[in-house]
């Protein structure tokens, strides 16, 4: 047989040994806070995290490198593509994460943040690996929007009766008060707010 | 709690912060609680009254950061370290256990539960640096009690001594009424009116705190101290026991507790009245134990002891249970003081669970509560003659009922619950709410004045 052909019998075998080089890997972002569908499964609705505008609430990521000899170097939060210009805190796994995460593991934060802008905003970290590899997750936060308001409330009391349900209202109405043929004979004072809704 | 006062869910055991990877329950990533935000933007004061012990998490869950409910030493000393960020200036309830330096007989203090932020690593000096809050210190020798007093809060340890807090020279008052939970209202008033006879008071004397107030004593001196503040003030009134008791399946301690909930509502709601200004919300953070109101007695409470000696569900149940009309209208006479005479009446209300565990079933309101893993003095006599669960007690009727959840305690179940509101913006809070919907509705009547809903239209979530 000529050597052109031997040429050709040896190519096929070496294409087939290429193709199954596994791709290389880049650091993984398993956690965005805050929390969202859309870091989650890609859903950019229900927005779970909301915020009033201005109220103050932390950023923060867990980055995992791709191999357990490389380090987390950099990693940068944007907001609505902005880069937020504050340095950002990042902690090394060595010490103090949960058992279960790998010790070169990386926590990225940036405390006390806030926005004052109304409506859904995307939160993007770039990260930035040892080797120079990079890669960027996307969540999204929602400001809920201040409405024109009438009066404005100088207090707020919040009762709280803890585990009380409906069951537990009615029982103390008929122990507190009692019955006549069927009529409850007075209120408990919760029962004449004016307003009642189910939560 | 914390969804009504942060506009978003914390998962089980966390208070103010969302999930994270670290070991530390303290540096884990915050969000700006509705206190902290008007303390701040607008110098409101923030008041906090329970029944429960004030490291609890209802209390907790208004004014302190942490993903661990039960870290007590910390989140004690997070009430007075960032008193600038939340306005904290009245503190009521139980807990005094960790307030007391370890060495004290009773306390709970410990550098395992307690925090210190780093001065170097940016990963906790951050949370001192951007939040302005305080660093912390292992301390468990702290008397924290003390220090609430050099911060300028008056201190009251028992009701007589919160009656003789002058509110004319008072602009801070801590209350600590027991070492962990306080007593509920069956036994505080059983205590009462044992005082006015001239014998011991049992419970609140096994536990040795005689001289507890009632939750209304508490609201109302509250309200009296935190009204003059000229910017207003944000108050949150628990009523703690209606749930531990119901986790214990304990009718007649939740039931008394959720009428002692109702006349501290009262001291609430008659403020707002004469105020005008004060918008008064009544709801729950959950419901406990699935409580059916299942009848009334066909049997005399005589009756019901014979019963109870020939024992077993032929007799307790079937003689006894009586439902639809054989349920009747149970009567309960109510005593001078505000509560029944007494909850063994004839032809009584009949109560039933539905997120129960195993438990023995009598109807008879039991003499004892539970035991309270929390006191620390709970494995010491008398405390060790309380029954240890709700299938310890009630044994001789031997009727069970089997639990439907493992365990030995009743547990919280999804339903919905009702949220009742008064004053101004209170019509706000229409339609079926989700809890975090509360956070902006309250926010919003603060800052911004309330808005009036169109009820002509589906609701729109905020």
């Amino acid at each position: 047989m000529n050597i052109s052909r031997i040429g050709q019998l040896l190519a096929l075998p070496l294409c087939s040994m290429l193709s199954s080089v596994p791709a290389i890997a880049a650091p993984q972002i398993t956690r965005l806070t805050p929390p969202s569908e859309l870091f989650s499964s890609g859903a950019e609705a229900p927005v779970i995290a909301r915020f009033l505008p201005d109220q103050r609430f932390d950023l923060q990521a867990t980055i995992v490198p791709d191999s357990p000899e490389k380090t987390i170097v950099k990693a940068v939060f944007l907001v609505n593509g902005q880069e937020i210009n504050l340095p950002v805190a990042l902690k090394s796994c060595s010490e103090g994460c949960l058992p279960k995460i790998a010790k070169n593991t990386a926590i990225a934060t940036l405390r006390a943040i806030s926005q004052t802008k109304p409506g859904v905003h995307n939160v993007q970290i770039e990260v930035t690996q040892s080797d120079g590899q990079k890669s960027k997750a996307t969540g999204n936060f929602e400001i809920v929007p201040w409405q024109v308001g009438g009066q404005k409330i100088k207090n707020i009391i919040i009762m709280l009766g803890d585990g009380m349900g409906a069951a537990q209202r009615t029982a103390a109405r008929i122990v507190a008060n009692g019955y006549a043929q069927g009529k409850s004979k007075a209120p408990l004072a919760m029962d004449t707010f004016s307003c009642l809704w189910p939560n | 709690m914390s969804a009504y006062v942060l506009g978003n869910k914390n998962n089980n055991n966390e208070e103010g912060v969302f999930p994270d990877d670290t070991i530390d329950p303290f540096d884990n990533p915050r969000i700006e609680y509705l206190s902290q935000y008007l303390s701040r933007t607008q110098g409101k004061a923030l008041g906090l009254v329970t029944t429960s012990d004030v490291f609890d998490a209802t209390p907790a869950a208004n004014a302190v950061h942490t993903s661990n409910r039960g870290a007590g030493t910390g989140i004690v000393d997070q009430y007075l370290d960032d008193r600038k960020l939340t306005g904290l200036s009245v503190l009521m309830g139980g807990g005094r256990k960790w307030f007391l330096p370890s060495s004290v007989p009773g306390s709970a203090r410990s550098n395992a539960n307690d925090y210190q932020f780093s001065a170097t690593d940016p990963h906790t000096a951050d949370i001192v640096k951007r939040w302005n809050a305080a660093p912390g210190k292992l301390d468990k020798d702290r008397d924290l009690i003390s220090d609430f007093q050099s911060a300028g809060f008056k201190y009251a340890s028992d009701l007589t001594s919160l009656n003789a807090v002058d509110v004319k020279s008072t602009d801070k008052l801590l209350g600590l009424f027991a070492y962990s939970n306080m007593n509920v209202a069956l036994d505080k008033i059983d205590g009462r009116r044992n005082v006015a006879k001239g014998i011991n008071g049992r419970v609140v004397d096994d536990y040795g705190f005689p001289d507890q107030p009632m939750l209304e004593e508490m609201t109302t001196k509250a309200l009296r101290v935190l009204q003059k503040n000229k910017k207003g003030f944000v108050l949150m009134v628990e009523g703690a026991s209606i749930d531990k008791q119901a986790h214990n399946m304990d009718t007649e301690r939740w039931l008394l507790d959720t009428i002692e909930f109702d006349k501290a509502i009262k001291v609430a709601q008659e403020f707002a009245e004469k105020d005008g200004q004060t918008l008064v919300i009544v709801t729950a953070d959950h419901e406990c134990s699935g409580v059916a109101l299942i009848g009334g007695s066909t049997v005399t409470d005589a009756r019901l002891q014979e019963l109870t000696k020939e024992g077993g569900a032929s007799n307790l149940r079937d003689k006894v249970v009586g439902v639809y009309e054989k349920a009747g209208f149970p009567k309960y006479i109510i005593g001078a003081d505000g509560y029944p005479a007494t909850t063994d009446i004839d032809y009584r209300l009949l109560v039933s669970y539905g997120a129960n565990s195993d438990r023995f079933e009598d109807w008879r309101t039991n003499s004892l509560p539970l035991q309270d893993s929390q006191q620390p003095f709970s494995k010491s006599t008398p405390l060790t003659a309380y029954p240890a669960n709700p299938a310890a007690r009630d044994v001789d009727g031997k009727f069970m009922v089997t639990g439907q959840v493992p365990g030995t305690s009743a547990v919280h179940t999804a339903t919905d619950i009702p949220i009742s509101a008064m004053g101004p913006g209170a019509w706000s809070f229409t339609g079926v709410l989700d809890n975090t919907d509360v956070f902006f509705h309250l926010a919003q009547a603060a800052v911004k004045g309330v808005v009036a809903p169109n009820f002509g239209k589906a609701v729109k979530r905020p």
